[in-house]
């Protein structure tokens, strides 16, 4: 039994062998039809397709005015598309599209929009933005103003002086005229709310002014070589805009972040399917070399 | 040749074929190998698209163009990130069809693909718009030739939202 296997075994082997070498000939010669393009393919360009929807698009960006004139511009726009499949096709073959950095800022905005939309189709409830509005009351109010006057001195003892004729009922921009080197600081007389203060007077000062009560003089403030008096004349507290009030903005603050969130979650998605490799050693050659 | 080391030669083949086996298999699921420590041109690889190490040197330069401050690793650790980041963002855009679908990228490539034919063109023969539209045709013709087209529906033939239309 053993023996004829022996003898066998070189028969199978020759058959196997003719059998493969007649698929590899045949396999070389014959176009397989792949019958799995889309629903109103109009053609194939190797392989790929151009549908109906391609062609409509087309036409209504040309510039066609009457029917007649689309059916028989219908033809010039097909070759049209095909020219422009080959070419896209080329495109795809020499690398243009991860090598040119104008494509690439567009490849990545296309998979933002298309992740911003999604997540934009979703409906919003009334208590979803009942729940929102609950959890980000500070975003939801007119922030707080304040109408300041402000003036800097040369030395301690002016700024003193001057803080005693304010509380004794003179006006700062008065007490600035007596002082050697003072001066008035130039800004909106009106009530201006936070970050308009630190664009006029900066962190320090304004940090400052938001622990004045209304009516209040500070006392002087030492910073960049000067000393500094604050006088807070008007405060008016932030309020919270009523849910009704607020609802439009609300909407539109919830649809923002909805977006933010979409995207960083469809990043995290990406990244966890993604086989990502790090160079650690060139990173942290290129760190010492810094 | 006794029947006995007959056995062994055959034994000695099938563990031989077994052997080939095993590392014709490892070798197609590892694919083709690439050392990534001793690469030094490249900072990660995404999906085996490579970013660059200038690339990453020139994001971190524009980075510190902007910041008063010296970069430090957790800007490193932010501009590498963002870098994978765009090009996952890529690669996501590709696969779904964007070339394609996304009309502001279909124009961008089609626009940069002819302007670089006639940019050739004109390296070649000269800034004459006669030749640079006959190399646009050429190249074109050529694709043409090279292409399999198959005809599904022939646009003349085709379409009842055409007739419906028409009528």
């Amino acid at each position: 039994m053993t023996q004829t296997a022996n003898n066998s075994n070189p028969i199978f082997r020759g058959i196997f062998a003719i059998a493969g070498l007649i698929l590899v000939l045949v396999g070389s010669n014959t176009q397989i039809e792949h019958r799995n393009y889309p629903a109103h393919t109009m053609v194939l360009v190797n392989q790929k397709p151009i549908t109906k929807a391609t062609l409509t698009v087309a036409r209504q960006r040309s510039n066609a005015l009457t029917n007649t004139l689309q059916q028989q511009q219908d033809p010039l726009l097909m070759q049209r598309l095909i020219d422009d499949e080959l070419i896209l096709q080329r495109a795809e073959s020499l690398g243009v599209l991860e090598a040119d950095p104008g494509i690439r800022k567009l490849l990545a905005r296309s998979t933002i929009n298309k992740v911003n939309t999604e997540s934009q189709s979703l409906p919003i409830s009334e208590s979803q933005l009942r729940d929102f509005y609950d959890n980000h009351q500070a975003v939801f109010q007119t922030p707080a103003r304040f109408a300041i006057q402000a003036a800097r001195f040369l030395t301690a003892e002016e700024a003193m002086t001057a803080r005693r004729q304010i509380l004794a009922g003179s006006r700062l921009s008065e007490t600035v005229s007596f002082a050697d080197g003072a001066v008035l600081i130039e800004m909106p007389r009106s009530l201006l709310p936070t970050h308009m203060l630190r664009r006029y007077l900066g962190t320090g000062l304004t940090d400052a002014i938001l622990q004045l009560d209304q009516d209040r003089l500070s006392q002087p403030i030492a910073q960049d070589g000067g000393l500094y008096l604050l006088h807070l004349l008007k405060q008016q507290p932030s309020q919270v805009i009523p849910f009704q009030q607020a609802q439009s903005d609300i909407i539109i603050e919830f649809r923002s972040r909805q977006r933010q969130s979409a995207l960083l979650e469809a990043l995290v998605l990406y990244k966890e399917r993604a086989d990502i490799r790090l160079n650690s050693s060139l990173l942290e050659q290129l760190a010492r070399d810094e | 040749m006794t029947i006995f080391s007959k056995q062994t030669a055959k034994q000695q083949s099938l563990t031989l074929l077994l052997v080939g086996a095993a590392v014709g298999i490892l070798m197609a699921v590892s694919g083709p190998y690439r050392s990534l420590t001793h690469d030094n041109a490249v900072v990660a690889w995404v999906n085996d698209t490579a970013i660059g190490k200038i690339q990453y040197i020139q994001a971190l330069e524009l980075l510190s163009l902007e910041r008063r401050s010296p970069i430090n690793d957790q800007d490193r650790s932010l501009i590498l990130n963002r870098l994978i980041e765009e090009e996952l963002l890529v690669q996501k855009a590709i696969q779904d069809g964007a070339l394609r679908n996304d009309l502001d990228v279909r124009q961008r490539t089609l626009q940069t693909m002819l302007d670089s034919i006639q940019s050739e063109s004109i390296a070649r023969d000269g800034d004459d718009g006669e030749s640079s539209y006959s190399a646009v045709a050429d190249y074109i013709e050529q694709l043409r030739d090279d292409a399999a087209i198959t005809w599904i529906v022939e646009p003349t033939t085709e379409t009842p939202a055409t007739k419906q239309v028409a009528q």
